[in-house]
Formats: structure tokens, sequence, C-alpha cells
């Protein structure tokens, strides 16, 4: 009873979020922060559904890009190949990610956390070689000869989402509102996941291994369940990343970029339920103003990923969560003073 | 036959070089359950800073492979004194050592780039030409990286099962408190585990580079074969990750030459991951202790 | 004449949660002390925290004229000895390695062989079982190694926690021998245990651990005499 209390006011929060981002457009008109608030949107989800896979499912998968990369390229071989829309191609790109996962999930997830981690990675690094270095011609496109999964260049150029034709000169706008969709979805199914009956086996999972099997309780099931669910989220999202961008290639396997979702959780706050909202938001803050001060982006994501994991473990949303506790402590202890008898 | 030996001569190379480069990573696994991400970028550190010795102060070139070596247990140890040892005691030591030292990998790799450039400088320390089995041109290079990690594994081998100093690590593994009970400064010991493994590591990266080239990014080919190579001897296991290297490093030798350099490595991770569904403890079995 | 440990005032627990409420004691040169009392009060938390495993929150510990400085390793090496719940011992080692760790942080190379024989002739059963890992030992023989590693390291105090744990009557009766013929003039001893009757024979003080507090302590015959108090706290 309490968690379904817990799982609505999270909801309540879902609606708040999803008003307050579907009124940015209207405000924030110059193209060039409306992308970078696209980008936030997509990184947010992708660290929203991490999130879910290391702080509490307690998977320590390091093959999230991989899933990313499905969705992205789902979506730009259809359409280079194929001419499918991104509409069409972009549940496709969710589906096979979930699909991958599982087959990854049966084979890696019954293994110990570290091994979990060396695993994922290194299948990521195999797909990534294994992708950069095909050179045999799968189909000739604008003249040029591109293997099955588009080599070292990837996919560009492909069909977008359609409203460059439909909305002109504000086509960002349409593309701003499908990315929106996409993160409101996966945030959803994050609070559905952390607050719901698979949150809870989680929970009795971490609290005692030896309760939870006592009670007939799969961990590996849980797990491969967890990791298909947030594959196809993620997946979903890195197909809208393709499809905004118009661009899918194994650039998006580079390990800064996992470095860099990595640390928008942990600067949220690794456990928390909206601290990926938050660490993403603060991560592209940050790494916007770094601009300014030359190309130090990876430099300074490792620097701010060492100072937080060191220092404050709970991320800015422990902070933000522990000021809210001071405040509504030091309410009482105001009115103690005013009567001095107490104490 | 020519096939066969041409076979053996690479994979073994290759396997001494994953080797090394695997030892370092077993061992600091085994003795703190520590899975450093950083590990590969010991290796680069290590290469370049021979490179720079070498190349760049034009050092003699025993002084230079040893200011590589140097600064792979110096970078080591610095990690530990600033991150490693205030996070010891966490609950969640394991996840979170590996996101610290993702931070740390990313961090010294973007600092190489920004002072060495994307470059692909060829490493002075190596040996030229040739020598023959059969019909077979085995480089002189190749005897050599056999030969160093032979003798580094064979000392840090040695270091641990014949010596106080690796009485003390060992009883640091297999149950910390037991062993600060005895009187070993567990602190230190686990200090002196990074230092070792930044060396080692560095050793492999000054090999390594001697046979392909330097770059910023050249400790994650070899550091995603060490992965491997701990999934499958058990992580911890020094010895164990010895052999298993040299057997994957002809394996992949072998795959390379008849079906192609690309799929040397992607096959044999599907065999290993083959291997794992029916033996999820890894081959050598499942205790996380240093069994050396 | 000065005690060998004077502990005042010791407070300690696990992260968040204080277990021991400032806690006095004074353990005699020579002496065997036991500290008894039902499970989840205290008794395992306070030679963890002489020991070292745990950090003092508050209070402060002499020992053998000196104060204890921080830490497990500096401790025991003044000589402060933990032979702790569940053996602990180094699984992957055999029964004379693990012995030979007790006296890690001696260098006196003589003595330690003399050491050697001692545990050996007090249990015999490790001499035949000195090149085996101990992880294929049985529950007894493992009790025997932890005790025989706690000697080996030539502690002026050796504390024992729950030797009779989990062991069937006749083994507990042989630790116990051992361990009465362990206490020597220049060698403190403490005991724990849950049930005073095992200890009666072996202990010169007693003392009653309840809630991190001493509830109630003595000499062997206040032991006797009190038996109405003590099974309040121990149900019979």
């Amino acid at each position: 009873m309490m968690g379904s209390g817990v799982l609505t006011r999270h909801l309540v929060g879902l609606i708040g979020f999803a008003a307050l981002m579907a009124v940015v457009p209207f405000f924030v008109t110059q193209r060039y922060f409306l992308g970078e608030i696209v980008l936030f949107m997509i990184w947010a989800s992708v660290a929203i559904q991490w999130n879910v896979l290391l702080g509490h499912a307690g998977v320590f998968s390091l093959g999230q890009m991989l899933f990313f990369a499905i969705g992205a390229y789902s979506v730009g071989m259809l359409g280079v190949f194929y001419d499918v829309t991104p509409w069409l191609s972009m549940p496709v790109g969710a589906v096979v990610a979930a699909v991958a996962a599982f087959i990854i999930g049966i084979a890696c997830l019954r293994l110990t956390m570290p091994y979990v981690a060396l695993l994922t990675f290194a299948i990521v690094f195999m797909v990534d070689s294994l992708i950069r270095t095909d050179v045999e011609c799968f189909m000739s496109h604008g003249g040029r000869c591109l293997p099955l999964f588009g080599g070292g260049q990837g996919f560009s150029g492909f069909d977008d989402l359609g409203f460059r034709k439909l909305l002109k000169g504000k086509w960002i706008v349409g593309n701003y509102f499908v990315v929106l969709t996409v993160l409101l979805l996966s945030l959803l199914a994050s609070i559905v996941v952390i607050h719901g009956r698979l949150g809870l086996a989680f929970r009795a999972l971490h609290d005692s291994r030896v309760y939870a099997a006592a009670r007939g309780m799969n961990r590996t099931r849980f797990h491969v369940v967890a990791f298909v669910v947030t594959a196809f989220f993620t997946g979903l999202t890195g197909a809208v990343y393709a499809a905004h961008f118009r661009f899918a290639g194994p650039s998006l396997f580079e390990f800064p970029t996992l470095v860099i979702v990595m640390a928008m959780i942990v600067v949220g706050g690794l456990k928390s339920t909206w601290g990926p909202i938050v660490g993403a938001a603060a991560m592209m803050l940050l790494i916007e103003f770094a601009k300014g001060w030359g190309d130090i982006q990876n430099a300074l994501v490792g620097t701010v990923l060492i100072l937080f994991v060191l220092l404050l473990p709970k991320g800015l949303s422990g902070v933000i969560s522990a000021g809210v506790e001071k405040m509504v402590k030091a309410e009482p202890s105001r009115t103690d003073q005013a009567s001095p008898a107490k104490q | 036959m020519d096939a066969i030996v041409q076979i053996i001569v690479s994979g073994v190379t290759l396997g001494a070089m994953y080797a090394l480069a695997s030892v370092g990573l077993a061992l600091t696994f085994g003795t703190m359950g520590m899975f450093n991400m950083a590990h590969g970028l010991f290796m680069t550190i290590g290469a370049y800073v021979t490179y720079s010795a070498a190349a760049v102060l034009n050092l003699p070139l025993g002084i230079a492979i040893l200011a590589g070596l140097t600064a792979g247990g110096a970078v080591g140890a610095l990690m530990h004194l600033v991150i490693v040892r205030f996070m010891l005691d966490r609950e969640d030591f394991r996840t979170t050592i590996m996101v610290a030292t993702a931070g740390v990998a990313i961090l010294l790799q973007d600092l190489i780039l920004k002072y060495y450039g994307a470059y692909p400088f060829r490493q002075p320390a190596q040996i030229e030409g040739t020598f023959r089995i059969g019909n077979v041109a085995v480089p002189y290079q190749s005897l050599a990286i056999l030969v160093t990690a032979a003798v580094l594994i064979g000392a840090t081998a040695w270091l641990l099962k014949k010596t106080r100093f690796g009485l003390a690590i060992r009883a640091t593994a297999m149950n910390q408190d037991a062993a600060k009970l005895m009187g070993v400064k567990t602190e230190r010991t686990y200090l002196q585990v990074i230092i070792i493994a930044g060396v080692l590591a560095a050793a492999a990266g000054i090999l390594i580079s001697s046979m392909a080239s330097l770059s910023p990014g050249m400790g994650t080919n070899p550091l995603i074969r060490a992965f491997v190579i701990c999934v499958v001897a058990g992580l911890g296991s020094v010895a164990g990750a010895g052999m298993t290297a040299l057997a994957l490093g002809v394996m992949e030798a072998a795959i390379g030459y008849y079906f192609g350099a690309r799929f040397g490595f992607p096959i044999l991770l599907g065999l290993v991951i083959l291997v794992l569904i029916f033996r999820p403890a890894g081959l050598f079995g499942k205790a996380e202790v240093i069994r050396s | 004449m000065t005690p060998l440990l004077s502990v005042r005032g010791l407070s300690s627990g696990y992260r968040h949660q204080k277990v021991l409420h400032g806690l006095d004691l004074d353990i005699p040169i020579g002496s065997v002390t036991a500290v008894i009392g039902p499970n989840g009060h205290g008794k395992s938390t306070l030679l963890k925290a002489i020991a070292g495993l745990l950090p003092s929150w508050e209070g402060e510990m002499v020992f053998d004229g000196n104060r204890l400085p921080a830490g497990a390793p500096d401790r025991a090496r003044r000589g402060v000895v933990l032979v702790p719940q569940g053996d602990q011992l180094f699984t992957a080692m055999t029964v004379e390695e693990n012995l030979l760790m007790g006296a890690f942080a001696r260098t006196d190379t003589n003595a330690i062989k003399a050491n050697l024989d001692e545990v050996f002739e007090l249990f015999p059963r490790l001499r035949e079982r000195r090149t085996q890992r101990t992880e294929s030992l049985s529950g007894g023989e493992r009790r025997m190694v932890g005790i025989g590693r706690g000697m080996m390291a030539n502690g002026k105090l050796t504390m024992i926690d729950e030797p009779s744990l989990g062991l069937a009557p006749l083994i507990v009766e042989q630790i116990y021998d051992a361990l009465g013929k362990l206490a020597r003039e220049d060698r403190s001893i403490i005991v724990v245990e849950e049930n005073p009757s095992r200890v009666a024979d072996v202990a010169s003080a007693f003392l009653l651990m309840d809630g991190g507090h001493f509830a109630w302590t003595g000499n062997a015959d206040d032991l006797r005499q009190s038996g109405d108090v003590l099974k309040t706290y121990l149900g019979g």
C-alpha cells in the first residue's frame, strides 16, 4: 500500500515534468538551445535506463551503448537501404535491441557482477571492431559502396521524421516533442519498474539473496527481464537519436560516450529515481560551459566523475533530499527554541 | 607445417603480451576486489614514457624502459593514494571503484591525447632482425617479448609464493580481517599490489607498442583481451590468467590465420561465452583468491 | 599491580549502530577472564574493538603501559591477539602456513619453531595434517588451527571468541583442555562464551554483558552464588 503511494507520487512528478518540458519550446526559440535540450533528453533517457540496471537491479552492464546503437543502426540501415521512414523503423530498433539483450542476458547474466561488466564491455568492443573493419560491399548508395553495417563511416543522410517538410524552419520543435515523448516513456517505464513489483523483487534480492532464493525467486530471471526492458527503451532512444541527427555510426561505441552517461548517473545519484535527469542536465550544462575553456571535455568528465564518487557518492539528488530533510527538521526545532522548557 | 609454426610463433607472442596485460588486473582483483578500468591506461603511460625518454630525451634504452616501468607503478600508487584508499571501506566498493577508475581512464587518456596528440609514434624500444624456423621468419622482437613476459610473470609468481611480502598479499587476498589480526598492514599491501600491477601493465604497454605503435587508445585492445582472459581464468587467478593468455593467444592466431584477422577476437569471444554458459565460474574454478 | 589492559569509557559499533556504551575493563597480567551473556549484546564487538578491527568511538585503552595505537595490524604487533569467531582461516593455505601466518609479525625464527612444536603438542591432530589445505579440515580441526594460529603470535593478551561455537561436546572438551594449558603467568586470556558453565573451571573473573554494558561482574565463587541473577539474563 505504501509502495503504491510512492508510485503515485512519482507519477504525479512525471506529469509535472512533462508539463514543464512541454512549454519549454514556447519560451526557448533558438534552434541551438533547443538542439542542446533535445540532446539532454536523449542522454537523460539512456541514463535513466542504465540507472535502473546499475542502481536498482544490481546488473553492472557496460553494454548500454550497444543497445542504443542497435536502435540507431536499425533506423539508419532501414532508412538508407530500403527508404523506410523512422516512424516505422524506430519501434523495430527498440524490439531488435530487446531481442539482442535477451540473447546476451541469457548468456551472461548468470555470472557475478564483475564478470557481467567484463563480458558486456568485451561484446561492445567486438561489435565495434567488426563494424569498423568491414569493407565488403553490401549496396551501392549515392555512388558510394556501403558495407552492411556502414563500416567506419556509418549511415547518414537518410529520411528524417518529416518535420522539415511539415514545419519548415521550426522543424526542430517537431523533433523536440518526439524526443520528449520517448524520454517520458522511458521515465514512466523506469518509475514503474523501480517502484513496482519488479523493484520490490530487486530489493528483496539485494537485501537477502538467501531469503529471496527460499521464496523461489530466480535472480537471473529478474535480471534478464530488467536487462531486456531497459534495452528496449535504450534502443528506442538510440532510434530517435538517429532519426533526429540522421546519423548512426560506430562513434556511438566510443568509451568517452559511455563514461559521460555514467557520470550523469553518478552526478545525479545512483539508486535514485530522478537522479539521472538531474545528472544529465548538470553534465550537459557543465560540458556547455567547458566549451569556452577549450577542448577539455573528457578530462573534465573524468575529474567530475572521480570527485563525485569520492566526495558525494549519493550525487546531487542525495544532496537535494538531505537538504529537504534538513529544512523539514529545522521547522520544529525553531518552535523548540520558542519554548525553552522543551529539550 | 609452416602454417603451424607461423601460428604458434605469432600466437605465443600475442599470448605473452596478453598474459602480462592480464596478470596485474587479476592480482588487483584477487587481492582487493578492485576491478581497475584504468589498467589499460597504465599500459599506455608506460609505453609513452619509455618513448619520451628514449626518442625525445635520448636516454639509453635500458633507462628509458626503467622510466616507463616506474611511471606505470607511480601512476598506480598515485591512484591508490588519491582515490582508492578512501573507498576501501565502502559497502559497494566493487561497483563504485569501477566507476571511479573509469573516470581515471578517461581523464588519463585525454591528458595523453592533449600532450602527445594522436600521431602514432614508433616505439624505439625494439630489436631489429629475424631468424628462421623452417621457412618461417621469426622477429627477434617476438623472442624478446616472450622472454620479458616469462621473466616478469615468473618473478611475480616467485614473489607471491616464496617471499614474506607475497605471503602478506596472499593472506590479505584470502581474508582481509584475519590478515590484519596477524599484523599485516593491509592498506600498505594494497598500495604495493597496485604498484606491481602498474609496473606489469607498463611492461605490457612497452611490448605491445613495440609490435604496433603508440596511440592514446592503444591500451583498449589489450585491456579487452585481459578482460576476457580474466573471465575465462576466473578473476583473481594469477597463474590461470598466464596460462589462459597463452592458450587464447594461440587460438586467436589460428582463427586469424584461417578466417582472417578481424574474426580472431570475435570467434574467440563467442567461444568464451559458450563455455561460460556451461561453466559460469570460469574454467579454473570459482574461488576469487590468488592461486599462484 | 597495574593491569595488562585497562579500558576506560569504550564505545564502539558498526557504521551508524552503536553497540558498546562506555565500557570500563581491567585485565590483570596472567589472568583468564570470561565475557559471558546472550548473543547480540556486544561480546564479539568488544573483542573486535580491543583488537582494533573496529575503531573506538570514545574512550581509551592502555596496554602494557602504553596507549594502544589505532588499527588491528599495529595492535597485533604489540601483542594483542584475537582468535576471531568462525576461525577466519586462510583457506587456500596449508595448516602449517596458517600457523606460521600467526607469527607473521615476529622475527625470532628459533622461538617461532619452538612455538610451532608447542602447538603441535597441544593439538597432535594438526601435526598429521600440517601439509593439508585448511579448507579440507573438519570443524574441530579448523578451530584448532584458529587457536593454534593465535598461539603462534605469542601475544601478551589472547582473546578467543566463542571457542565452543558449532562444535560437538567431545571436541569442545578437547578445546577447553587446551585452553586450560594456554593460561600462563605471562599471558592473559579473554574468552567469550554465551554459556558460563563451559568457562567456569577455566576463568577467574567473569563479566556478564547485556545491551552493550557490563550487567554483572564477579569471580568464580560469585558466579556460583549468583545463579539466579544469571538465569534472568541467560534464560535458564
